[in-house]
């Protein structure tokens, strides 16, 4: 398990307010973060290039997460989202 | 660099890019509170460096303006041995010596692996924006 004391989400919050924000997470894995950040926000894309783990993150959304957040294996060169779509972008140790 | 170029399209005008990665020192394993040696990252933050200076060259482009930084330590907690050589194995750019890794398979779990992070607050600009060629108007 990764950060099991919660110390990213920590760091997040201390340098953006996520309420009511477009986020798209670059790198998402298997969702862990963008189960935590959806709660705040308005919608989140998390987008892995490894299918395996976009299968797992869509299998394990808890259900009350599921109206806001969508999970896509892409990577990010390849991502077609319109213009402006997104009001933060969170690369997740994947630059 | 093409990934960030993109973010900065995608982005509102005003949005914010977050950019979360480990960086140096290595981390190391702990066993119930034991140090029990450092994990072999040169290779990893050779990448990492690579990529912080391609996003500087974003920042002097002007698509991107530094606004904050924070520094954190993060725990990647293995609650068993198998579950931590599955990982570690799967590292491509990360290694375990022999020593580190003979230490872990007489170690008893959970094993905890101490890593640094930083997160840095990056301002998406307008000043990306290239005019076209000739002078003429963009297209809308």
């Amino acid at each position: 398990m990764i950060d099991p004391e919660g110390r990213e989400l920590e760091a997040l919050a201390s340098v953006v307010d996520l309420e009511g924000l477009r986020v798209l997470d670059v790198g998402c894995g298997d969702g862990r973060l963008v189960w935590r950040i959806a709660p705040a926000a308005e919608s989140v894309l998390g987008i892995d290039v490894d299918g395996e783990l976009i299968e797992t993150a869509i299998r394990e959304t808890p259900p009350k997460l599921r109206g806001k957040v969508e999970f896509r294996e892409s990577s990010v060169v390849e991502l077609d989202e319109p213009p402006a779509r997104f009001d933060l972008v969170f690369f997740t140790w994947s630059l | 660099m093409d990934a960030l170029r993109n973010c900065h399209r995608m982005l509102a005008e005003d949005g914010i890019l977050l950019d979360l990665h480990p960086i140096p020192p290595s981390m190391h394993a702990f066993s119930h509170g034991r140090d029990l040696g450092v994990v072999d990252e040169r290779e990893f933050f050779r990448a990492v460096r690579a990529t912080e200076a391609e996003l500087r060259r974003t920042v002097d482009d002007g698509l991107f303006a530094l606004e904050d930084e924070v520094e954190l330590d993060v725990i990647e907690r293995f609650d068993t041995l198998e579950e931590l050589f599955a990982t570690t194995d799967e590292w491509d750019d990360i290694h375990l010596s022999k020593r580190l890794r003979a230490r872990l398979e007489r170690a008893t779990p959970p094993i905890d692996f101490h890593e640094q992070l930083v997160l840095r607050r990056y301002r998406n600009t307008a000043l990306g924006f290239r005019p076209p060629p000739s002078g003429r108007p963009a297209a809308a």
